[in-house]
Formats: C-alpha cells, sequence, structure tokens
C-alpha cells in the first residue's frame, strides 16, 4: 500500500468571477522512503492538489467535487477537523516557499520550532525545546542553542528555510511536503538546502513531496516524476526514464524550454499558446490546443486517461499517442536516449 | 553582434565602449543611536569599473544582495550614484544637467523584473506604452499612436490590447508590455534587470527569444542582470560576476562557462543544478551566507567563504584544514565561538550528571574541532602548536588573546590586501590573488 494515494481529484473554486475548474482528475501516489518531485508551471494545480491533501484549502471558495486522498489506509477528506489536526503537522508536515511569511515574526525560534510537539506529543516544554534544539542541528544551523531564542528577522533567508525544515521534521513525520522549498533562494544557498535534504532523507527516513517548477532542481532529488498540467497530471515516471525517455508531448517540450548550463542553444524552444481558461470545464486533452502532436477528434473529445505505456506501472502517460482511442503512436523512438537528442537537434516549436 | 561571435569574441575593453563605468560607487547611510545620526554605510556598490561595448550584451550576475540591481540602477541615474563616472558614447552621464539627462533617457531605458509592479493599473496599454515618447520625444500624437501599434505588434501583442488595463495580462504579457514600452523612445542601451525571474520556463524562453530578436533588429546593447546561470550562458556575449558590491571576474560567457578563473565564480557555478544524472559530487557548497555589505570583510571580500583562500608561506595546511582554521578564526574574531552551547552539548552528550561547567577542557577542544572540520592533529607539526595553543586560550574564555594569536601566526595575503582587477593572459578580467 502506498502511503499517500491520490485518486481523481477534482477541486473547484467558485469565484465572482465562475468556476474555476483547478484540479480535474489528479492520481498520484507516494510510496514510503520515496522522494517524488511534482513538476508544473504556475496553475497547474501542484499546490492545490498538496493543500487539499493538507486539508487547508478554504472552503468556500473551494470545495472538493470528487476522488479520494487516502494516507496510509485513512480517507483524509472524510476525517473531522480535529482527526485532522492530528495528522497534519505530525505525520504529514509541509514546508513552504516563502520563509519569511511563514513565520511568525513575534515568536522565538525556538518557540515556532517546539511548537508541534507541544501541539502533538505529550512532552514537558523543557524536553520540546531540547528536542527543537537537536532537530535545527540536525538541519546544519550551528549555535542552534542560542538561536532558540532569537527571532526570524534575525536570520538570513537560507537559515530561514532551515528553520522552516526543522519546524517540519521536528515531529519526525512520516511525509514531507515541501512546496517549492529553494526557489527563494540564491544558488549556493539552494545547493545548501538540497545537500541538507539528501542528508535528512538518509536520517529521518522520510517520505519527501517535492514541488517545484525548476527541472532541474527536482532532478538533482527526486526518485519520481509526476509532471502536472492544468489540474490533471500528464505523467509519471522515474527519475532515468524522466531525462532519457519521456513520452508525453509537453513534458518533451518543458526539457526543451529548460536553457541549459552544459550546453549554448542558438534558441530556446518555446511552447505555442497559452493555458486554457480554468473557468471552462476541460473538454478532450488539456495540452490539446497547445500540443504539436495534435491529432484531431480524439485529442478534442476525450480527456486521455493516465494510463502505462511501458507495462509497467511505474511509467504512466496521459495521452492519446498512448491509448486505443486514436491510432496513431508517437512520432519520436521510444526507449531512451532524450537528453543526447536534446542536445544535438535545434529547436522545435517556435 | 554576429549569432557566431557569441560569447567566445574577445574583447579587452581596450576599443571604444558604448557604456564605460569607472569606479562607481553607491553607498547607503546607516542611522542609529538616539539622535538618528550616521553611524556607517552599506556599500551595495563599491568602486566598480566596467565597459559595455556597442551590440554586444553583457550579463552580471550574483547572489542576492551583492549590489547588481543598485549598479544597473545608478548607472542609469535612476539612483544617483555616490562617487566615480559613467559615460555613454562618450559622454559623462553622470555630470549631465538635469535637462540633458532627460534627453539621454531617450538612449538608454530598463526593463524591470516585476512586469506587474512597473505598470500603472489605472492606464491603458496604449498609453503606458506611448508615455515615455510623449515626455521624452517631439512626436505628435499621431505619430506616437502610429509607433505604438508598430511596437505592441513587435513585442508578440496585438492592436486590440492597446485599450486594456495591464492586470489583464499574464506575467509574460506583461513583461512584453514593458519591453514595449521601454524601446518606444528608440534607445540604444537597455538594462535588463532579471528580466525573466518572474516567468515560467516555457514563458521564459519566449521573452529571451523576443529580446534577442530585437537586438537584431534595432542593434540593442543590452546589460543583462540575472542570477540564474543558465539564462546568462544563453543570452550573454560576456558575463561579469560581481560579489559583495564589486566585480571579481569578466570574461565571454563561454569562456568563462568552460574555465572559471575567480573561486567564487567557480562555486557559483558549480552551484547550480545541472539536469543530468551525473553525480555532485565534486559540487564546491559554500558555507554560511555572504558577509553583510555593512560591514565588508577586510582585503579580498570572499577570503571569509573562499574554498581556496591562500595559506601562508611559513606552513603547510591540507587545504580544507586551512579553511577550516580561518572559519576558527573568524568565529574567534567575531565572537561566535558558541562556547557555551559547546560546553553544554558535551555535558548533554557525556551521559555523566556533570554540569556544562564540570566538562573537561580537552573534551571542548576537540568538540571544537569536530564542529569546524578540524582534523584531529594538523600535518605541520609547527602550525598544530599553534592551533593548539589558540585552542587553549579560546576555551579558558581567552577568545580575544586566541584571535591575535592565531590571526598573527596565521596571516593571508587574502584578508591583507584588497586584489586589484587585473587583465589574465587569456584577456579575461579577474580580481584574485591567485592570479597575483
Amino acid at each position: 500500500m502506498s502511503l499517500l494515494e491520490i485518486e481523481d481529484l477534482h477541486v473547484h473554486f467558485h469565484t465572482e468571477e465562475g468556476v474555476v475548474h483547478a484540479l480535474n482528475g489528479v492520481s498520484l501516489s507516494v510510496e514510503r522512503d520515496e522522494v517524488l518531485g511534482v513538476i508544473g508551471e504556475s496553475g497547474c494545480g501542484k499546490s492545490v492538489t498538496m493543500l487539499s491533501v493538507m486539508g487547508l484549502l478554504r472552503s468556500p471558495p473551494a470545495e472538493v467535487v470528487s476522488g479520494s486522498i487516502r494516507y496510509d489506509g485513512r480517507d483524509l477528506l472524510s476525517l473531522s477537523e480535529a482527526e485532522l489536526n492530528e495528522v497534519r503537522g505530525n505525520e504529514i508536515s509541509m514546508i513552504y516557499q516563502d520563509p519569511m511569511t511563514s513565520l511568525n515574526p513575534s515568536l522565538t525560534i525556538g518557540r515556532q520550532v517546539a511548537e508541534p510537539l507541544l501541539a502533538h506529543t505529550d512532552l514537558s516544554r523543557t524536553e520540546a525545546r531540547e528536542r527543537a534544539r537537536e532537530t535545527l542541528e540536525a538541519c546544519g544551523l550551528p549555535d542552534a542553542s542560542r538561536l532558540l531564542s532569537e527571532y526570524p528577522h534575525e536570520l538570513s533567508g537560507g537559515m530561514r528555510q532551515r528553520v522552516m525544515i526543522a519546524m517540519a521534521l521536528v515531529t519526525e513525520p512520516d511525509l514531507l511536503i515541501a512546496d517549492e522549498p529553494t526557489t527563494a533562494l540564491d544558488v549556493t544557498i539552494q545547493a545548501q538546502i538540497l545537500d541538507l535534504f539528501r542528508e535528512l532523507r538518509e536520517e529521518f527516513e522520510t517520505s519527501i513531496v517535492f514541488i517545484t517548477h525548476d527541472l532541474p532542481v527536482v532532478s538533482e532529488l527526486a526518485d519520481r516524476i509526476a509532471v502536472m498540467y492544468t489540474g490533471t497530471v500528464a505523467e509519471t515516471c522515474g527519475i532515468d526514464a524522466f531525462f532519457d525517455d519521456p513520452r508525453h508531448p509537453y513534458t518533451r517540450l518543458l526539457w526543451r524550454s529548460v536553457p541549459k548550463l552544459d550546453t549554448r542553444a542558438e534558441r530556446l524552444s518555446v511552447i505555442d499558446g497559452t493555458v486554457p481558461d480554468l473557468r471552462e470545464p476541460i473538454e478532450g486533452c488539456p495540452f490539446a490546443s497547445r500540443c504539436p502532436e495534435h491529432h484531431g477528434e480524439p485529442c478534442d473529445r476525450v480527456q486521455p486517461a493516465l494510463r502505462s505505456v511501458t507495462g509497467e506501472q511505474t511509467h504512466e502517460v496521459a495521452c492519446h499517442l498512448y491509448t486505443d482511442v486514436s491510432e496513431r503512436g508517437p512520432p519520436w523512438p521510444v526507449g531512451g536516449g532524450f537528453q543526447g537528442r536534446l542536445a544535438s537537434e535545434p529547436a522545435e516549436g517556435d | 553582434m554576429a549569432e557566431a561571435d557569441r560569447g567566445t569574441a574577445d574583447w579587452t575593453g581596450e576599443e571604444d565602449a558604448l557604456v564605460e563605468i569607472r569606479d562607481l560607487k553607491k553607498y547607503y547611510p546607516v542611522k542609529g543611536g538616539i539622535l538618528n545620526r550616521k553611524v556607517g554605510d552599506v556599500k551595495a556598490v563599491d568602486g566598480v569599473d566596467l565597459r559595455i561595448r556597442e551590440g554586444e550584451t553583457l550579463g552580471l550576475v550574483g547572489e542576492s544582495g551583492c549590489g547588481k540591481s543598485t549598479l544597473g540602477r545608478s548607472l542609469l541615474r535612476l539612483i544617483e550614484p555616490t562617487g566615480g563616472t559613467v559615460t555613454f558614447d562618450g559622454e559623462d552621464v553622470t555630470a549631465a544637467s538635469k535637462s540633458r539627462m532627460r534627453e539621454l533617457r531617450r538612449e538608454m531605458q530598463i526593463v524591470f523584473q516585476d512586469a506587474a509592479s512597473s505598470l500603472n493599473p489605472r492606464m491603458r496599454v496604449g498609453d503606458i506604452v506611448a508615455e515615455p515618447m510623449e515626455w521624452l520625444t517631439d512626436l505628435d500624437e499621431a505619430e506616437r499612436r502610429e509607433r505604438t501599434r508598430t511596437l505592441i505588434e513587435e513585442v508578440g501583442l496585438s492592436e486590440e490590447h492597446l485599450g486594456r488595463a495591464p492586470h489583464t495580462f499574464s506575467g509574460g504579457q506583461q513583461q512584453r508590455i514593458s519591453i514595449a514600452r521601454a524601446l518606444s523612445v528608440d534607445p540604444r542601451f537597455i538594462v535588463c534587470d532579471e528580466p525573466t525571474s518572474a516567468l515560467d520556463v516555457s514563458v521564459q524562453a519566449k521573452i529571451l527569444n523576443l529580446l534577442d530578436d530585437l537586438q537584431d533588429e534595432y542593434d540593442l546593447t543590452y546589460l543583462v542582470i540575472n542570477h540564474d546561470m543558465s539564462v546568462v550562458r544563453h543570452v550573454c556575449d560576456r558575463v561579469a560576476v560581481m560579489y559583495l558590491g564589486k566585480i571579481v571576474e569578466v570574461a565571454p560567457t563561454e569562456r568563462l562557462f568552460a574555465d572559471p578563473k575567480h573561486p567564487y565564480t567557480k562555486a557559483l557555478l558549480s552551484a547550480v543544478p545541472r539536469a543530468s544524472r551525473e553525480a555532485v559530487d565534486d559540487r564546491i557548497v559554500l558555507g554560511g551566507s555572504p558577509p553583510s555589505p555593512e560591514n565588508p570583510p577586510s582585503g579580498c571580500r570572499f577570503h571569509t567563504r573562499c574554498p581556496a583562500v591562500i595559506q601562508p608561506e611559513d606552513y603547510e595546511f591540507d587545504q580544507a584544514a586551512w579553511r577550516a582554521v580561518m572559519d576558527l578564526r573568524q568565529r574567534l574574531d567575531e565572537d561566535e565561538l558558541g562556547l557555551e552551547a559547546i560546553r553544554e552539548r558535551v555535558a548533554a552528550e557525556s551521559g555523566s550528571t556533570d554540569g556544562p561547567d564540570d566538562v573537561p577542557d580537552s573534551a571542548v577542544r576537540s568538540a571544537i574541532r569536530t564542529e569546524l572540520g578540524l582534523p584531529e592533529r594538523l600535518g605541520d607539526p609547527a602550525a598544530e602548536r599553534t592551533l593548539r595553543e589558540g585552542l587553549a586560550l579560546a576555551v579558558e574564555g581567552e577568545g580575544e588573546r586566541a584571535s591575535e594569536l592565531l590571526g598573527s601566526a596565521f596571516a593571508t595575503v587574502c584578508e591583507e590586501v584588497e586584489p586589484p582587477i587585473e587583465t589574465l593572459a587569456d584577456g579575461r578580467q579577474c580580481a584574485c590573488h591567485l592570479y597575483d
């Protein structure tokens, strides 16, 4: 059984400008001791998915229309607020993108890092404080004892993010959800934080969901990748296949539009068109209007289901190039070597 | 410049530059105390020399707070520089009168990172794009309207967008509008301050391609400020690397990426995620964060974090051990050894009922060594003796004396002399004592 299993999740937002179809059937699973990288551009629903897991969507405007979220066998969507409070912050915790706005500026670091322990365990204040100090130290913060009595504004951005990570890990959760944890940081600090994630993973044996829009960052950490587009999962596969054998046209185009550090392209590939308006229900494949492989009726009419393309459950793609709905197959060679071709081929799609 | 020359062309800066920056400084006063008097300066830009040649794209990279945006803005006099000069096409911009400055603004424009907040939400797109022409050019209204229409299509939008308000556009489209606005007065030089940092990768690609097309069409010269090394590699002919208010290295893009010379450039490049599965074992991970520009380190500003910091002549260290010795010295200098915390921890870990004050000094000394990554024993016996003496003083609470002792024994040129930026044999410029 997977640690976390999201199935066919649909979430709508009821706004003044109409119903926004934020999630249109998201299916994802996270195994024990696994790092799942969730990739997608702004508005693809990656954060909304994780906020639904945490039960942190405000309703209204949000409404979970259908689907299920099972964590360790329990259906999170049917839990009461009190039951949910036992799970989040304790068994599942979350790290947010901006450490400045998610730390309370008027409370000491010690108080904030110890808080989840006081809420979820029987530890005394002194014991909780000691545990907080140990966790801060494990997160590579020197002089943790002194840090306990300092305030967030006294720390640098990288240190604050370490504090956030310590806060999330202090209860030794089974699942850690990190929402763009390095996006606000400089590269040299980002490198420190990615190193820290690697070490912590060894030490705490925590499963991690790492949400980002940055392909190179996630590829350093993740075992498996899920690519999201307009509230659906377009492709999910192991990290090797993500590099060498991406199957969904969107994943392939996304790779091409990333400027590479090692090679210099004359021109960057772009993805034509824009993301569809989520105020309209999605009909057919959500990527159809921008897809260079668009082939008529099936793409416009039937939303492709996520299905296994290699015979193994580990590589699933939602695209009619791989379904029975249309007869057409993929025009590219499948089975590896994508990165090599990427470096030598001229840009496409511009 | 010709596409083929991109990023490889040599240029020592001896030829005529379109923009020439000499010893540019921008200090911000720090006020404090009950009288709110000036107590110091934040030296955001501290003596920068840089030349930008006509038609090229010069990249300016560095971490947040290094002064790159301040440099971009003070060279346009959007903020007044504290010192130094900027010449544009031979004319001293820093000495220009107010009315002359207005004329010069037609030649030099800027595109900001956050397009949304740089577009007036109460104006229609057409008026936003036309506004600089109204203030800075003699074009009449019909001519302005005509040019606005041309430009909006040039940046990939259409005429029907002109009547809409900026908030109805996506981030990428807003950046297109601000590019059209910058182009409206037909400038020769544009500072692009993180033009794509707020955008998704597929949108970023479009904006970068657009900037590239416009450069060809309008013979533009760019200064591209960016923290993303992959973007810089893709768009720039030459790259300048900035650290704490100073330029540390300038080189043609390909040369910089293939063979970075300055230890900071090396670390910066090494920190970039590679998008490949190759091992990241040889990554240089810098410790700590950049120091405050209010009180920058002496000598070379990077010496407090530099993995290649130069060793004193009289001793022989393993480089990692030497870095650790420097870190110890720094902690002592700043009185940040955290002796009490270390004592407490040693006491807690010993498992006995001893309080922190009962912990033997020897245990504290070895805990300090472990924490700083100092080996149990340095290879050089003379160095080891001095280090022991210093540690003993530190543990006895004589941190200041320890600091003095280690400081005089283990002095390095990096902390004493500021390295000037010099031209190396291959034509690049670098400010580092390793290449003296």
